[in-house]
């Protein structure tokens, strides 16, 4: 949505019109439900704090200056909520338990390749093509930890820039590309392993 | 394998071609080490086929779209809006 895209929808909000929050739950809700499910673990305690968020998106309407985009800024009230829940919930996840890389144990004392990657990025896109690939992705992001499911679904599946994505999560610059970068190699590291013969 | 080029550099290792690919996928890498792949590339299929994975995995997560909301769940939002609306505190 472009910044005045978004300036009427928040408009016709205010104005109490339906068909625009609608829009709006309708574009930005599974991401919100996906994204608090990484908090609390639970699909339906995410779809209450999805719900609640859009309370508090609402109620913070008229405070609202379009200083971060919508998007941002729902996402932010989301993330605040799933984290009071988490913690609730003792589901609180360390980053340590993340700290493994995809592809350790695949090179030789040099650095070389010892057991290359299997070719098949144009099968990819055949799959891509006959759309039998994205449900398999979702499975694949709902099976990373935590952590790097965030950042990868706002990264890559919703084109949030680094930026965006910092803010929204609290998270350093750093830790973002670390995040994204575990995140993108355990997925491509799955897809060999589907698509080896 | 050659300990320095002829600019008196370090090839890079395959391992930290791997460890850098995100960023070098998205553009961000410090444009020193972007060089020092952009020349490992041309001579290293398995590297190459691995950057050609990372922008195919990063591609396909883009057509990802998740379970639209259920009537049900679609009718609490509707109420929930129609309550903000109604409610005199706004």
């Amino acid at each position: 949505m472009t910044a005045a895209d978004e300036e009427m929808v928040l408009e016709r909000l205010r104005a109490g019109d339906e068909a625009a929050f609608s829009t709006l739950v309708e574009r930005y809700h599974p991401t919100l439900v996906r994204l608090a499910q990484s908090y609390v673990g639970s699909r339906a305690v995410a779809e209450e704090v999805a719900q609640d968020t859009w309370l508090g998106f609402l109620r913070g309407l008229d405070r609202f200056e379009g200083r971060s985009s919508l998007q941002t800024w729902l996402y932010r009230i989301l993330v605040n909520r799933a984290r009071t829940t988490g913690v609730r919930e003792h589901r609180h996840v360390s980053l340590a338990d993340e700290d493994i890389e995809a592809e350790a144990g695949r090179f030789a004392p040099d650095g070389s390749w010892a057991i290359p990657p299997v070719h098949w990025a144009e099968e990819v896109d055949d799959r891509l093509a006959a759309g039998a690939l994205t449900g398999r992705l979702r499975e694949l992001i709902d099976a990373l930890p935590p952590a790097q499911c965030r950042v990868l679904v706002l990264r890559d599946v919703h084109e949030l820039t680094s930026a965006e994505v910092c803010e929204v999560l609290d998270l350093t610059e750093g830790n973002q590309r670390v995040l994204l970068h575990r995140a993108r190699t355990r997925l491509r590291r799955a897809l060999e392993e589907d698509m080896a013969p | 394998m050659k300990l320095t080029d002829v600019w008196g550099r370090r090839p890079i290792p395959c391992r930290e071609v791997v460890s850098l690919a995100s960023d070098y996928v998205d553009g961000v890498l410090r444009r020193r080490d972007r060089i020092r792949i952009d020349r490992h590339l041309p001579g290293c299929p398995f590297c190459a086929e691995f950057i050609r994975q990372l922008r195919a995995t990063v591609a396909a997560l883009r057509l990802v779209d998740w379970v639209r909301p259920d009537d049900a769940a679609r009718a609490d939002l509707d109420d929930l809006y129609r309550r903000w609306r109604d409610s005199p505190a706004g």
